[in-house]
């Protein structure tokens, strides 16, 4: 059981809490659970009897059904709490809506709050795991996992790998650039601690006003203004939505002279490598941060992001859930109830 | 408050003066300290207390406490709070004016003082600059000073308008009574839960940064330059600020400091686990401020270590981080 890994963890709240073999560990057993999305029925029986419960005070769709996914397809019962309506509108507090939810009798909470340390306050009030889901500005691990696992993914078919062969020695010195809204994107950091966990150098780019008010303590190769500068070295060029709704508004003239500096146009796309991923958390400003034809190009990885999310999430749960990890390709498979290679 | 038994000795004790630590009894006399010295002879029918294993000092006085009352007694009210400030060697507070309603007239300040007179300890009134602490005009003060007010705050914000501030520097000058300020620039630090830096960066948080407290204190020395007013900062919590405090005491300026014993001990990575007790206003501030901090206090920049008792009822601290209101339990556990 690797020391700073998920397997008898109690929670994942922040990248930190992952070191280099931990991640490899996430992304190993999404490998074995990736090829269950296939089946006619993809399911595995691994959760099967937990409890699972959504716990989302802020508007998303796509992360709460890719979770919710997740734990169906690993047989657990999973119950949904829509802060919208819910007793929160009544002035229930968040830490009596989680105890009286706790009070059910549930395996792990997986939350999103629009506080960042909201998750790290449930894990304080209950028995159960926790998964951050995305907390204010702070983190969204199980993002910056499956954007490894979509890196790695990627590489590996360049290369004409088998991506289980595929360890996690890709992102050693690999250029990965970060544009955008860092300063309100809790994507960014957890992602820029996941890459620098493996070794990529990350550069930031942003406009002035766009990055965090320090930078200290973060592992980053380089910080930006000019995205036309460092886009032809980039091995990915990871794109952030402007946040608009979480205050980008203020910072900048307007979206269009933020297109102009920093949007992933059809002409910067022409600059980048030919080999270069382009990526994005989703959902994407279209015409914004990235030009709609860009989006919809072979060198796009956003929709494999999105599926590689359902893998990489059911990989966590079990993980956490179960307590196993470190198993070699033949246990695991067993311990998952998928059989053959 | 009780009358003080005739003769009492407090046998037994470490006093705790301005000379310093020292196995000591004291003698008190008709309500006078008599003597202080190792080993005083009981006159006869004196009460003795027996201070062994305690610390006996002169009372403390704290120039910053929010009773809460008029308001929010469900967080503490004036008896409560002076029981709180007894318990940690207090015999004098002072009541902040950020009550509701606010200590911006005779009428609440005459029920809050009326309240003191039956704490127990004593309870001075400091009344609000401006009237209910909006910032634009300014607070009955003299009708306020008659009733015995000498400092006057909107504490818990800053008066953000240098033009009122001005006036309201001028007016107290003409009364002789004191203004003090918490220095927060809102444009600066709306919005903001912690200290801004490398740790609010990390956590996600939004931040408040150092120049919202500097901005003010700079304004407020000019202001001070140029009416001839007293201001007393409240809570400093920046190297800088203190910097500016020293240079402008250096001038010859009617200014003077406090900071509070949590800015002298903690720093914002206290954060990092977001809980909410170390939220406080101003936030605690970087590992620098702290030494610079504590540095001002050894080397007589600060006049006064000021608890800002702050206290909250339980449950909303823990619903909105990290929007909890801000503040910190100070009277009580003073001399840990």
């Amino acid at each position: 059981m690797s020391a700073r890994g998920l397997g008898g963890a109690r929670h994942l709240l922040s990248m930190a809490d992952l070191d280099a073999n931990g991640i490899g560990e996430v992304l190993r057993v999404a490998d074995h659970l990736a090829e269950v999305v296939h089946r006619s029925i993809p399911r595995v029986q691994a959760l099967r009897g937990r409890t699972v419960v959504t716990l989302f005070a802020e508007e998303s769709t796509r992360t709460r059904m890719s979770f919710e996914t997740a734990a169906r397809r690993m047989s657990a019962d999973v119950l949904t709490f829509n802060a919208a309506t819910s007793s929160v509108k009544k002035g229930e507090s968040l830490r009596d809506t989680v105890e009286t939810v706790a009070a059910m009798g549930v395996d792990a909470f997986v939350v999103r709050h629009p506080a960042a340390g909201a998750p790290a306050l449930v894990a304080r009030w209950v028995e159960a795991h926790v998964v951050n889901a995305g907390d204010g500005w702070h983190e969204h691990p199980t993002q910056a996992l499956l954007d490894c696992y979509t890196i790695r993914q990627v590489r590996a078919d360049a290369e004409g790998r088998p991506l289980a062969s595929a360890g996690t020695e890709c992102f050693a010195g690999l250029r990965v650039g970060i544009v955008g809204d860092v300063r309100h994107s809790r994507v960014a950091r957890s992602l820029v601690l996941a890459l620098g966990t493996l070794g990529a150098q990350v550069t930031l780019v942003a406009p002035g006003t766009l990055l965090p008010p320090s930078l200290e303590g973060w592992p980053l190769s380089a910080v930006s203004h000019d995205l036309d500068a460092v886009l032809p070295e980039l091995d990915v060029v990871y794109l952030l939505r402007l946040q608009l709704e979480r205050g980008a508004g203020e910072y900048l003239p307007s979206a269009r002279e933020y297109t102009a500096g920093f949007g992933l146009t059809a002409r910067r796309a022409r600059c980048m490598r030919p080999d270069a991923i382009v990526m994005h958390p989703g959902p994407m400003n279209r015409g914004v941060e990235i030009a709609a034809e860009v989006a919809d190009a072979a060198g796009s990885a956003v929709l494999r992001q999105v599926t590689n999310g359902v893998a990489v999430r059911m990989a966590v749960l079990y993980l956490l859930l179960t307590g196993e990890g470190a198993l070699d390709a033949d246990e695991l498979g067993r311990s998952l109830g998928v059989t053959g290679a | 408050m009780t009358s003080a038994p005739g003769t009492v000795v407090v046998r037994g004790g470490t006093v705790v003066d301005a000379t310093g630590p020292r196995r000591a009894d004291v003698l008190v006399a008709d309500g006078v300290v008599a003597a202080v010295a190792d080993g005083v002879d009981v006159p006869a029918g004196a009460t003795v207390l027996d201070a062994a294993d305690c610390i006996v000092s002169p009372g403390l006085v704290d120039l910053h406490a929010h009773l809460r009352q008029p308001g929010a007694e469900e967080a503490e009210t004036v008896e409560t709070g002076s029981r709180a400030a007894a318990l940690g060697g207090y015999t004098a507070v002072v009541a902040m004016p950020n009550t509701d309603p606010p200590i911006d007239s005779a009428a609440v300040a005459t029920e809050v003082l009326a309240l003191g007179a039956g704490a127990l300890c004593r309870v001075a009134v400091a009344g609000a600059i401006t009237v209910g602490r909006a910032g634009t005009r300014l607070a009955p003060m003299a009708e306020l000073a008659a009733l015995g007010v000498r400092l006057f705050t909107d504490d818990g914000a800053g008066v953000q308008d240098a033009g009122v501030m001005r006036r309201a520097m001028e007016y107290a000058h003409g009364l002789g009574v004191t203004l003090g300020q918490h220095c927060e620039v809102d444009a600066l630090a709306a919005g903001g839960h912690m200290h801004e830096g490398a740790w609010s960066s990390r956590l996600g948080v939004p931040g408040i940064p150092a120049e919202a407290e500097e901005l003010m204190v700079a304004r407020d020395i000019a202001l001070a330059r140029m009416t001839g007013g007293r201001v007393h900062f409240l809570h400093l919590s920046t190297a800088r600020s203190l910097a500016m405090v020293a240079a402008a005491k250096a001038e010859g300026l009617a200014v003077t400091a406090e900071v509070t014993p949590h800015h002298l001990s903690f720093t914002d990575e206290r954060l990092a686990g977001y809980d909410a007790v170390f939220k406080v206003n101003p936030p605690l501030r970087s590992v620098d401020d702290v030494a610079a901090l504590r540095a001002g206090c050894a080397a007589g920049d600060v006049d006064a270590v000021a608890t800002d008792h702050a206290p909250h009822p339980p449950r909303p601290r823990t619903r909105r981080w990290p929007r909890p209101r801000r503040g910190c339990w100070g009277s009580r556990p003073r001399w840990r």
